[in-house]
């Protein structure tokens, strides 16, 4: 089950929080355990025994972590990353690994492709964060399975984050509350991520479909095309990234914010600290720091960043074009730390942002095509390397259809706009209901007409 | 010597300097619960006096030791657990090698087609723009009005990496579907937002129509 669509809007939500509300605290886990299990086995009946094993594996493995010291403890550290490690990598890079041996080795072993159960890396991490912080003693051990299993399997966040840390998470479990200003600002971040997946993000996605299925493309068609694809993907995640914050928000919990307005960034390094921002302090904590981070020596520093943005991209899929688009930013992040970063700063704000935006769109067009030729393909064109000509009548026609949803598209990823909004928010609050109000009817009859209703973070 | 008499020996061992600790000492009950009651180098008068089966019997007795043995028992569980769920996952779509013509058979004679007529490569190019010299067989069968949606494919592939350049290749024929009837041919669109696609072993499924989970079946029951 999706947020945007119809049956969670009208029917599990509004039953899930009538019921969420009307029990008694101490029963309000278990619902929203026995909510969550039914909201994944919705799409995933198969995959919910993975998801619930996933819950009772570490529970059970985080409370022995816990109890146990020396070469035990570590032994059962290993054992949990091992068993966490193979779930995630069968399911989800099995296939990947055959067929890169066969194109390496040119032999043909035989495979079948299992299908990816749904916000398989989300949750693995969330239990890998939890075992690790365990280890380290970072966190307490959580002796109650179902308020360890509501972590994990939390509706809200469970199939496309963003990625909660346990440590973050932890107080909540037990003592949270929901006011009504909070229950409000919930809804009201739960209609502007709807609004950003539903009219946004479907309709850019829309465009950068078919100019990808073109055949002959002009240098206007493919950058407009690009253009699109680099604000949709920002909706589309930043987009479900706001109902699951705002959806926790009306359930008591506070999730951290994992977007900030990534497209205003001058360089790449100040990108990724404002796109995903989850996924990356995961990466952080977890990888990078115990690798040593940036305090040892240089080449050592260089490795610790190149596989830190291997195993970036290669979370983002199982294909090669990921790996590529995480080592492509890996490098980028080195330039710009050993050569550039000096030379940039001098430079005006304006050229900052479209040195910064320029790699971005790049980086996209190697994470939007699975296949790297067509992918290179369409770089060329982007340079005028194959193309049928500057402008074209195709990219005319295109522009001047979509002009107005691109350019309210590159507004809304602004902050201005927002600042607008909270300050609206502030001096007339019956404004911004009304506002929502409409935003909600708006993505309501867009889902009933509409037949296109795409995820694409739905595939990590 | 049972369990409790050996622990007891050892008492006067541990020596104690607090007066707190003494009124500890005179507490039995942590006699329950301390491991680190059994230093080493008392092991081997304990080995000597007790037979194996009691010191089974001891060792689940201490708290600690059924601690581990508990969890360990556990895990081994959960981890033969996933073993087994993940062989079922891995070989429950396993599928048999049957010739396309048995499938074609199989849906002729079982599954009602309407008025669909039976396609060759030029409506596979037309229709999917695939090429079926490419495939190991293939069954298509679609509408002769094109105010019909009904449509079948089955194709058996020679290598699995075609699978997803099939999978989208359908996916496209789909959507392309839905937006030419999208806003006015609301039977059409129903039917089609029920397609059914399967991609089971080194076989493909695609069909659109009232009796597609009718199709389905019979394919299904071909291959399994």
């Amino acid at each position: 089950m999706v947020f945007s669509s119809l049956y969670f809007l009208f029917l599990f939500l509004p039953v899930v929080m009538v019921v969420y509300f009307l029990v008694p605290k101490a029963l309000k886990n278990p619902v929203l355990l026995v909510a969550s299990i039914f909201f994944y086995a919705w799409g995933e009946p198969i995959y919910v025994v993975l998801m619930v094993f996933s819950a009772l594996f570490n529970y059970v493995l985080g409370m022995d972590i816990g109890q146990s010291e020396g070469k035990e403890k570590k032994a059962k550290f290993i054992l949990t990353l091992v068993v966490n490690l193979f779930i995630l990598g069968f399911f989800k890079y099995y296939g990947f690994c055959v067929e890169s041996i066969n194109s390496i080795l040119h032999v043909s072993i035989s495979y079948r492709e299992l299908s990816l159960p749904i916000g398989i890396s989300f949750y693995t991490f969330q239990t890998l964060s939890y075992i690790i912080d365990v280890y380290w003693g970072k966190v307490q051990v959580q002796k109650n399975f179902i308020k360890f299993a509501v972590y994990i399997t939390m509706f809200p966040q469970l199939i496309a984050g963003p990625i909660v840390k346990y440590s973050e998470i932890e107080a909540q479990m037990d003592d949270r509350k929901v006011t009504p200003l909070n229950f409000g600002k919930g809804m009201d971040r739960f209609v502007r991520g709807l609004a950003k997946k539903v009219l946004l993000a479907n309709n850019l996605g829309l465009l950068y479909t078919t100019i990808q299925a073109l055949d002959g493309r002009s240098v206007l068609t493919v950058w407009l095309g690009i253009f699109a694809y680099t604000l949709q993907i920002y909706f589309d995640f930043s987009g479900y990234s706001d109902m699951a914050i705002g959806l926790g928000k009306m359930f008591g919990f506070t999730f951290n914010e994992n977007f900030n307005y990534p497209y205003v960034s001058t360089t790449i390094t100040e990108f990724w600290r404002r796109w995903h921002i989850s996924l990356s302090s995961w990466f952080r904590d977890y990888i990078y720091i115990p690798l040593g981070g940036n305090r040892v020596g240089k080449w050592k520093h260089i490795r610790n960043i190149l596989v830190v943005w291997m195993l970036t991209g290669l979370w983002h899929g199982a294909s090669w074009n990921f790996v590529f688009w995480g080592v492509y930013y890996g490098v980028l992040l080195l330039i710009e730390k050993y050569f550039l970063a000096s030379k940039l700063e001098k430079l005006p704000k304006g050229v900052q942002r479209v040195y910064a935006m320029i790699l971005v769109m790049i980086g996209w067009v190697f994470f939007s095509n699975t296949d790297f030729g067509e992918g290179l393909r369409y770089l060329a064109n982007l340079f005028g390397i194959g193309a049928t000509s500057l402008i074209d009548k195709a990219g005319l026609y295109y522009l001047k259809s979509n002009v107005i949803l691109v350019v309210i598209g590159w507004f809304c990823a602004a902050p201005g706009l927002n600042s607008w909004f909270e300050g609206l928010t502030r001096r007339r609050p019956y404004a911004t209901v009304a506002i929502n109000g409409a935003l909600y009817l708006l993505c309501i009859a867009y889902l009933v007409y509409s037949s296109y209703n795409p995820f694409l973070y739905f595939r990590f | 010597m049972s369990l409790l008499k050996k622990k007891e020996n050892y008492i006067p061992r541990r020596v104690i300097h607090s007066p707190e600790e003494e009124t500890q000492e005179e507490d039995l009950s942590y006699l329950e619960t301390e491991e680190t009651e059994y230093e080493p180098d008392m092991e081997p008068e304990y080995e000597e006096e007790e037979t194996a089966g009691h010191r089974a019997v001891a060792k689940t007795a201490d708290p600690a030791a059924r601690r581990r043995m508990i969890f360990n028992a556990v895990e081994i569980l959960l981890v033969a657990f996933l073993v087994a769920y993940v062989a079922w996952i891995f070989l429950k779509d396993t599928t048999r090698d049957v010739d396309m013509a048995d499938i074609t058979t199989a849906i002729t004679q079982q599954c009602d087609l309407g008025d669909l007529v039976e396609g060759d490569a030029n409506t596979l190019k037309r229709y999917f723009s695939l090429d079926g010299s490419e495939y190991e067989g293939y069954l298509v069968y679609t509408a002769d009005s094109v105010m019909n949606v009904d449509e079948l494919l089955i194709v058996k592939v020679s290598d699995s990496s075609q699978m997803d350049d099939l999978s989208e290749v359908v996916n496209e024929r789909l959507e392309e579907q839905l937006q030419n009837f999208d806003g006015y041919g609301t039977n059409q669109t129903e039917l089609l937002q029920n397609a059914i696609i399967v991609e089971r072993g080194d076989y493909f499924f695609y069909g659109v129509s009232e009796n597609v989970e009718q199709w389905e079946d019979v394919f299904l029951s071909c291959i399994k």
